[in-house]
């Protein structure tokens, strides 16, 4: 796969970067389940386990990730608060990370910015993101998942 | 609310999106999650944010408007709004052009003032027409206003939501200005700087001021596609009405007035 291109992504009318490029797909076995994972840097694809092989049968994933590596944020990922209302899960890491998990929709939608390495990914981000996902599909309690603050739950 | 959350006052916003969903972070901990599908929002915030009505007035409620309203059929317009006897005047320009600055010297005319920067243009529910509204909050003009308005002369310019240096105040306090909520757009003009003295105002052909509006609309997702047809239905009545471009080289007030004698007579 081509290494991550940390040229900044820039276009006028999507100051929310909605359609920045995520040209990476790749099925991945996650627990019992496939998801499909969609992103621009292949880095953020290693600790995902396997991949599923071309000629297994033709799967219809569980769930959708789409994580974007933010080449415009500095810094590293604070501790993550998580809030959970209704049918929709955030977890906030600061600037660096921030994840929106849509329970209907059942997908994964994140930033992750530049500062943000293979260990701290590895070791911090993807367990997060991970639990969050198993909490998800099975509907099990949070508790276990690593969230240092609890969950918050709100609604405005 | 959540009393382990700390706030940071000194916390640049921070906007990031993706299909139906869009962050906006406040420094580390506080995040107000809008879901475009489901029109909610959810957030996590500090006791102090929580009871901060300056930063919910000011800087949440127009936040949500921008990121919400064409999902709702409110469709924000980088233009100023000000109303002459129910009459809307929009403004609009490239950033520079000093929309702004012409608002507050309108608005100490007959002009009451609707918005001096973002104004959130709706159909008049069953009714054939539209509603051009703006929100409580601050004008903002840059540094360089107070050479045209010396009551900003006990003001100093701060670092403002998009991080440009500016005064932002009450105009109905500072300029005593008359405020309005709402008005109904009758006039567009599209304002242009120029080094000649005078003010000309040029008919603009309607396609031409619809192109403009396209252009700095914002992208939307496809799941989005028939708030993007109503922002286009929206934009073509907006533009379908008295259409001008204004050449001005004179100061806000000479601009002004200009406005105020061209407008009787259209």
């Amino acid at each position: 796969m081509p290494p991550y291109d940390h040229t900044p992504y820039s276009h006028p009318l999507d100051v929310l970067r909605r359609f920045m490029p995520s040209p990476l797909k790749a099925l991945i076995k996650f627990e019992k389940e496939i998801i499909l994972v969609e992103t621009n840097d292949s880095s953020l694809l290693l600790p995902l386990g396997y991949f599923v092989s071309q000629s297994s049968p033709v799967f219809s994933p569980a769930f959708h990730w789409k994580l974007l590596r933010d080449a415009d944020v500095r810094g590293k990922p604070a501790e993550a608060t998580i809030v959970m209302a209704g049918s929709l899960l955030v977890a906030n890491m600061g600037p660096a990370c921030i994840a929106g998990i849509d329970l209907e929709q059942k997908e994964v939608l994140a930033f992750i910015g530049r500062d943000v390495d293979s260990h701290d990914y590895q070791n911090y981000v993807f367990p997060i993101l991970s639990g969050l996902t198993q909490f998800a599909m099975d509907k099990k309690s949070t508790i276990g998942i690593p969230f240092p603050n609890g969950v918050v739950g709100a609604n405005v | 609310m959540d009393s382990s959350i700390n706030r940071d006052p000194s916390a640049k916003a921070h906007f990031r999106g993706l299909r139906h969903l869009v962050f906006a972070s406040f420094g580390m901990q506080e995040v107000f999650t809008f879901d475009l599908l489901r029109r909610r929002v959810v957030g996590a915030i500090s006791p102090a944010t929580a009871s901060d009505s300056s930063f919910w007035n000011t800087r949440l409620f127009p936040i949500m408007v921008g990121v919400m309203g064409t999902t709702v059929g409110v469709v924000p317009l980088h233009s100023a709004c000000l109303d002459r006897d129910g009459k809307g005047l929009l403004i609009a320009g490239q950033s520079g052009a000093g929309k702004s600055t012409l608002s507050v010297a309108l608005a100490q005319r007959e002009f009451s003032l609707v918005s001096d920067d973002w104004t959130y243009v709706s159909k008049d529910g069953n009714k054939d027409g539209l509603i051009a509204s703006g929100l409580p909050v601050p004008v903002k003009l840059l540094p360089d206003a107070v050479q045209h308005f010396a009551e900003l002369k006990a003001f100093t310019p701060k670092e403002s939501l998009n991080g440009e240096l500016a005064f932002e105040v009450d105009a109905t306090k500072v300029f005593r200005s008359h405020v309005k909520f709402t008005s109904r757009p009758h006039w567009l003009i599209f304002l242009e700087r120029d080094n000649r003295p005078g003010c000309n105002f040029i008919p603009y052909d309607p396609s031409d001021a619809r192109a403009f509006y396209e252009r700095s609309a914002e992208l939307l997702p496809e799941e989005f596609a028939e708030a993007a047809a109503t922002r286009s239905e929206i934009i073509r009545a907006v533009t379908s009405g008295k259409c001008f471009r204004l050449r001005s080289g004179e100061l806000p007030q000479r601009t002004a007035e200009a406005i105020d004698h061209f407008c009787n007579g259209v």
